[in-house]
């Protein structure tokens, strides 16, 4: 019986150290290259990945949720550019991860936003203006049964002490806050890696035309019911929150999360821009309310009186056709929207473009 | 509770330290826990279902003990029919009503009179049909004398309970299962590591095998319509390593399970798409319904004694009775009928029992007749898994008719790398089912293997598990 639980025991454990050694030196640097998204991976060879080195200056970054790999291509913009192009946008982050991911490429890399462009999604005036003290450190729990909480996309932005004050003052549940410690092993992310990857390798061999979503940043290609019904859910959460919040003020904006983003580019060297986000009619009727009309107001107004432009842009027209999942733009559009939002880029603020 | 669930994986270690630590010394103890580990493990499901396993346990029971006194045969009679009443009411109530009341105003409607009738919300109990035919099976046998009827209230009800197989089988008969619960259990190490093994193997099945297979069988069988014909025939090849891979390896989990607490159950599945015909399949699928209907219903009946019409009746019987016993739902029983018309030229030309050895014993490849045999059975056994997995008739028949079209020479339009990853899988899997074939499970290595090929095998398993495993599924025979 001793002798049972003795072999048991010793196998489990020479196991968990063989598949512990195996994820820490074969699969840990791929699989924090592929979570890590304040990387320019347009022009990271595998060799670059493999030694785990990072963009140490960004000319363009791109923050927001999925939407943005949906109409911004990084590589066409980098070409277009030719400047060093990081798309963070990710379905599932929130303004905390994206400002622990600043703060902690700023310590390690202190020019990363020096003469940068940082240009936050901007579909309404409820983009980051939660209130930064709850949204410091949070990670993303699930709003629909369906979704899973992702500590994980928090984990590579995050030092010793980040992780203590991730364990001790996010507002996140303690179902979470275990999820994280158990991220510590590398077999339990490489096992979570694997099983991502597996699952990826499913769009069909024989397809004679383009998939309409592209499959980056967590854009779910594979199931436009799945994704239009919860389109829908969410849409009703949104537009619900508007309501029962009180009315949006500059005092609400200056605690925000939306706040915090701004201030840490503008003192690390970088000029914040917001640029308008082609919405399906669905995602659109979230902002048609007269109380969302009136915060946007007062939003936009808060961003004129810090200099942030608002791009627009109005040569890029669309129909609800172009929304596959009523979320994201096809990816047929995608280029050209890319495009076309540089050229207004480049006219709002020419200076800040490399190579102008 | 899931046996591929986190739950599981603490609440077995947790049961087997109490059982062999705290309470080995007292047999008594031993059952109760066995009692209490099973009823928290189904709780864990619907504790309220938990109040049907506790009366069916004490009816049998108590009807096993008023069998012993009884001398009189028609009060012994009225005594079996309690039992069976009782158990096959709550059966027939929680499983079939809405299928009978449903069948019986469209009945009425054929003939054009038009009945109200309103169908109950009933949730059907986790594996109502698997215990209820056990404690049946202990009536019958204590009423026909093949057993004593036990005294001892927590060694039946621990028999009833007993969680590994409670759910999902194998369905124990008395005869076998009930003895090992009067004799004190002694941990036998080279069993419980086999147990481990087989569990192992039970694993693999279920959530590389069946799991992956399932996401491609969900897709192609809910949107048949959108498929070609070669879409479809791979989808019902699919589904059929699906339901193996589910169910056997459920039975692989609860066998090894059980053996982890010294209880030996019978082997509930022996390689059974390696068989030359289908009397052999049956023979190998499922074996403890199969023995169950054999014994309590197909001989009972009249067996394959008397003339072919008997014998047409009778194999009728039990395969319709068998489709059924799988769900309330026309599918099943055109499956079961579908698996007795293959079956009777077998019967009818007594050939059914020709295939009774292992296939190809002792030699590393079939012939190539036995190979040809062995894909004609499959064949037919994929064709009849249509009917079980179809949501009802006509989706059946236009499944059928999708896959008998001029796109089944196309190129199926699901396949992916995922889907070629997981045609390896299945092919090493047949491989490793086709070498052991003639052992217990696929699993079976003797220490005439090196140690460093046994345990690289349980490595490359269990990355296999948890990094390929498919989306997680429930088992599919939970529902019946």
């Amino acid at each position: 019986m001793k002798q049972f639980i003795v072999t048991i025991l010793s196998i489990s454990i020479v196991f968990f150290l063989i598949a512990e050694i195996l994820s820490k030196f074969l699969i840990d640097p791929i699989y924090f290259y592929s979570i890590n998204t304040y990387n320019d991976k347009s022009n990271n060879s595998f060799k670059a990945i493999y030694r785990n080195s990072p963009t140490a200056h960004a000319d363009f970054v791109f923050i927001g949720s999925s939407r943005i790999p949906a109409t911004i291509n990084p590589t066409l913009f980098r070409e277009l550019s030719n400047g060093v192009t990081v798309n963070t946008g990710t379905g599932f982050m929130t303004p905390g991860i994206h400002y622990q991911a600043l703060k902690n490429k700023l310590k390690s890399y202190p020019d990363y936003l020096k003469n940068s462009v940082v240009l936050i999604e901007y579909p309404g005036p409820d983009i980051y203006i939660s209130s930064f003290k709850e949204d410091f450190l949070r990670v993303y729990e699930p709003v629909v049964a369906t979704d899973k909480s992702t500590p994980h996309l928090l984990l590579p932005h995050l030092d010793y002490q980040s992780f203590l004050a991730f364990l001790t003052k996010s507002t996140n549940g303690i179902k979470v806050k275990v999820k994280m410690l158990v991220l510590l092993s590398s077999t339990y992310r490489g096992c979570h890696f694997m099983r991502d990857k597996f699952n990826s390798l499913n769009n069909p061999l024989f397809q004679s035309n383009n998939p309409k979503l592209v499959s980056e940043g967590g854009i779910r290609n594979d199931n436009f019911e799945f994704a239009k019904q919860k389109a829908i859910t969410v849409a009703i959460q949104d537009r619900n929150k508007i309501e029962s919040n009180p009315p949006l003020s500059p005092e609400v904006i200056n605690h925000s999360s939306f706040s915090k983003l701004h201030e840490i580019v503008k003192n690390n060297g970088g000029t914040l821009m917001v640029y308008k986000m082609p919405l399906h009619s669905i995602q659109k009727d979230i902002y048609s309310s007269e109380k969302a009309q009136k915060n946007k107001v007062v939003f936009e107004n808060w961003l004129k009186e810090r200099n942030i432009p608002i791009i627009h842009n109005p040569d890029f027209t669309y129909t609800d056709d172009d929304f596959p999942d009523t979320w994201h733009l096809s990816q047929d559009r995608r280029d050209e929207f890319t495009t076309k939002l540089y050229d207004q880029i480049n006219k709002a603020q020419p200076r800040m473009v490399p190579g102008n | 509770m899931l046996f591929n669930s986190i739950d599981f994986a603490i609440f077995l270690p947790i049961v087997f330290l109490l059982y062999w630590f705290l309470t080995s010394e007292n047999l008594k103890l031993q059952n109760f826990l066995i009692i209490i580990a099973s009823y928290v493990f189904y709780g864990w499901w619907d504790w309220r279902f938990l109040s049907l396993i506790i009366f069916s346990t004490v009816v049998d029971y108590c009807v096993g003990m008023k069998l012993i006194k009884q001398k009189n045969q028609v009060k012994r009679k009225i005594l079996l029919w309690t039992s069976i009443c009782v158990n096959l009411g709550f059966l027939g109530f929680f499983k079939y009503y809405n299928f009978f009341l449903d069948n019986f105003v469209s009945a009425f409607s054929f003939f054009g009179s038009e009945i109200e009738a309103s169908t109950l919300n009933i949730i059907l109990p986790v594996g109502i049909s698997f215990y209820t035919f056990q404690t049946l099976s202990y009536t019958i046998d204590v009423y026909k004398r093949k057993i004593e009827p036990t005294r001892d209230f927590i060694a039946f009800s621990a028999f009833v309970s007993f969680f590994p197989q409670l759910v999902a089988g194998p369905i124990e008969r008395a005869t076998n299962l009930l003895p090992q619960f009067y004799s004190k259990r002694t941990f036998n190490y080279p069993k419980a590591v086999d147990g481990m093994r087989q569990i192992l193997w039970g694993l693999f099945k279920k959530v590389v095998i069946a799991d992956n297979c399932a996401e491609y069988v969900n897709q192609i069988f809910n949107n048949s319509t959108d498929y070609s014909g070669s879409t479809l025939a791979l989808g019902a090849i699919l589904f059929s390593f699906q339901i193996y891979g589910d169910f056997s390896g459920y039975s692989d989990i609860a066998i090894g399970t059980s053996r982890l607490f010294g209880f030996n159950l019978m082997k509930n599945f022996a390689f059974p798409y390696f068989s030359r015909d289908i009397a052999e399949f049956w023979r190998r699928w499922h074996i403890s319904l199969s023995t169950w209907f054999r014994d309590y219903l197909y001989i009972p009946l009249g067996g394959s004694r008397g003339g072919n019409s008997v014998k047409i009746r009778n194999i009728f019987i039990i395969f319709i009775v068998s489709g059924f016993w799988h769900g309330a739902n026309w599918t099943f029983i055109v499956w079961g009928a579908l698996n007795a018309i293959y079956f009777l030229p077998l019967l009818l030309t007594s050939i059914n029992r020709k295939h009774i050895d292992v296939v190809a014993d002792g030699k590393f490849l079939p012939s190539l007749k036995e190979f040809f045999l062995m894909i004609l059975t499959f064949s037919l056994t994929v064709f009849a898994w249509i009917f079980f997995r179809a949501e009802n008739l006509p989706h059946a028949f236009n499944y059928i008719k999708g896959i008998f079209s001029p796109s089944f020479f196309t190129i199926p339009s699901i396949l992916s790398i995922k889907m070629i990853i997981v045609a390896m899988f299945l092919m090493a899997f047949v491989m490793i089912e086709w070498l052991n074939r003639n052992k217990e499970h696929a699993l079976q290595l003797n220490n005439s293997f090196p140690k460093l090929i046994r345990y690289l095998t349980y490595f490359l398993l269990i990355i296999s598990i948890v990094w390929f495993r498919g989306s997680s599924q429930d088992f599919i025979y939970f529902q019946f």
